[in-house]
């Protein structure tokens, strides 16, 4: 694993891989909320936004704060060798 | 009533959310509370996230469990053998090694405020239903339904690494299968049982073409055992399954989550199962 995490450092990561990495540092989840995904929770009775970083703006900067002190935006911002 | 903070993850609240509710359904008809937490992330996703960085995805992982520290409850319950893995080995790793604790918690405190003291216990719901509920109890709570010849997939990370979550005999489990028939199925034995969905590891994201080939092999050896309905403990095997036999074109065999399963055993409202978003149509 180590091993793995330092190619990542020297920009050695799949493309698909990289945006999935970037997609959690930027948003705090690995799947956009759609407005068919409100709808159907609606239906469903659940709270059409899931009570997670999506509704809470202040703990989805928490996310992108741990990703900044890390440096992970930075290493997910650009593109993969 | 046990209580527990109910982990949502990513997959089955956005693209499952079924799941989601009745998963909320069967547990309170079991006596078991569900608290959400609120603002929580994504686990963080082990195959890629860890690989990428561990400090990070520590980091983020103990953020969600010193949320359901704040909470006061028994511990968190996942449904979802991805968050299962990035949770409990996070919580195992901090709740026993101090020096590590205080390091992730030195980020976690300058970005969150918050710290983690390493006291949750991460449960997967298909353990604590085995091991807290109980078969009997279960079985108890069954209204109906139809003996079934269910292919049960326990997927890679609930039961691996056996050494730290010792839940079951990680070669040949039985676990899982108890309440697959304490709900009335039949679990039928197929080779290469243990095997991965095929999505897992990154493999769906980086290659989605070797991810269906692995789910193709596993649904032939499904099908030659004489599958009725696929049962799953984790919404990305459950996508995997779903989804990858409209690309195959080859295979309509339905693929219910284990929740979905219990609710139906249950007698729930089937309109609370969202079985209707299923690409592989459920007619059951």
């Amino acid at each position: 694993m180590a091993l793995r995490n330092m190619a990542v450092r020297k920009g050695y990561m799949a493309e698909p891989h990289r945006k999935v990495a970037e997609l959690i540092s930027k948003t705090g989840h690995l799947v956009s909320l759609r407005d068919e995904d409100k709808t159907l929770r609606s239906k469903l009775g659940l709270q059409a936004t899931p009570p997670t970083v999506f509704s809470d703006p202040k703990a989805l900067e928490e996310v992108k704060k741990i990703a900044a002190l890390c440096g992970f935006d930075k290493l997910v911002a650009g593109g993969a060798k | 009533m046990a209580k527990y903070a109910f982990f949502l993850g990513c997959i089955m609240p956005l693209r499952y959310p079924g799941i989601e509710s009745a998963s909320r359904e069967v547990f309170k008809s079991l006596g078991v509370e569900l608290v959400d937490m609120q603002g929580a992330s994504c686990c963080p996703a082990p195959g890629v996230m860890r690989s990428f960085d561990q400090t990070y995805w520590m980091t983020v992982a103990a953020r969600n469990l010193a949320i359901a520290e704040k909470m006061g409850v028994d511990g968190v319950l996942t449904i979802c053998n991805g968050c299962f893995d990035t949770l409990f080995e996070v919580a195992h790793k901090l709740n026993h090694d101090p020096e590590l604790r205080k390091k992730i918690n030195k980020i976690l405190k300058d970005a969150t405020g918050m710290e983690y003291n390493g006291t949750i216990t991460v449960r997967h719901f298909v353990e604590l239903l085995y091991r807290d509920v109980g078969v009997e109890a279960i079985r108890a709570k069954v209204k109906g339904g139809k003996n079934l010849k269910a292919a049960v997939h326990y997927g890679c990370h609930f039961l691996k690494p056996s050494n730290i979550k010792k839940i079951d005999d990680a070669e040949r489990p039985h676990v899982f299968d108890d309440i697959v028939e304490a709900a009335g199925m039949t679990s039928i034995p197929y080779k290469d049982k243990g095997t991965c969905c095929g999505a897992g590891g990154g493999v769906r994201a980086r290659t989605p073409d070797v991810a269906l080939k692995m789910t193709g092999e596993n649904l032939k050896n499904m099908t030659a055992a004489g599958v009725d309905v696929i049962v799953d403990c984790c919404p990305f095997c459950h996508l995997q399954y779903d989804a990858g036999q409209v690309a195959l074109k080859e295979y309509k065999i339905p693929v219910l989550h284990l929740s979905q399963l219990l609710g139906l055993a249950f007698g729930l409202e089937r309109d609370k199962l969202g079985l209707e978003v299923h690409q592989t149509k459920v007619n059951l």
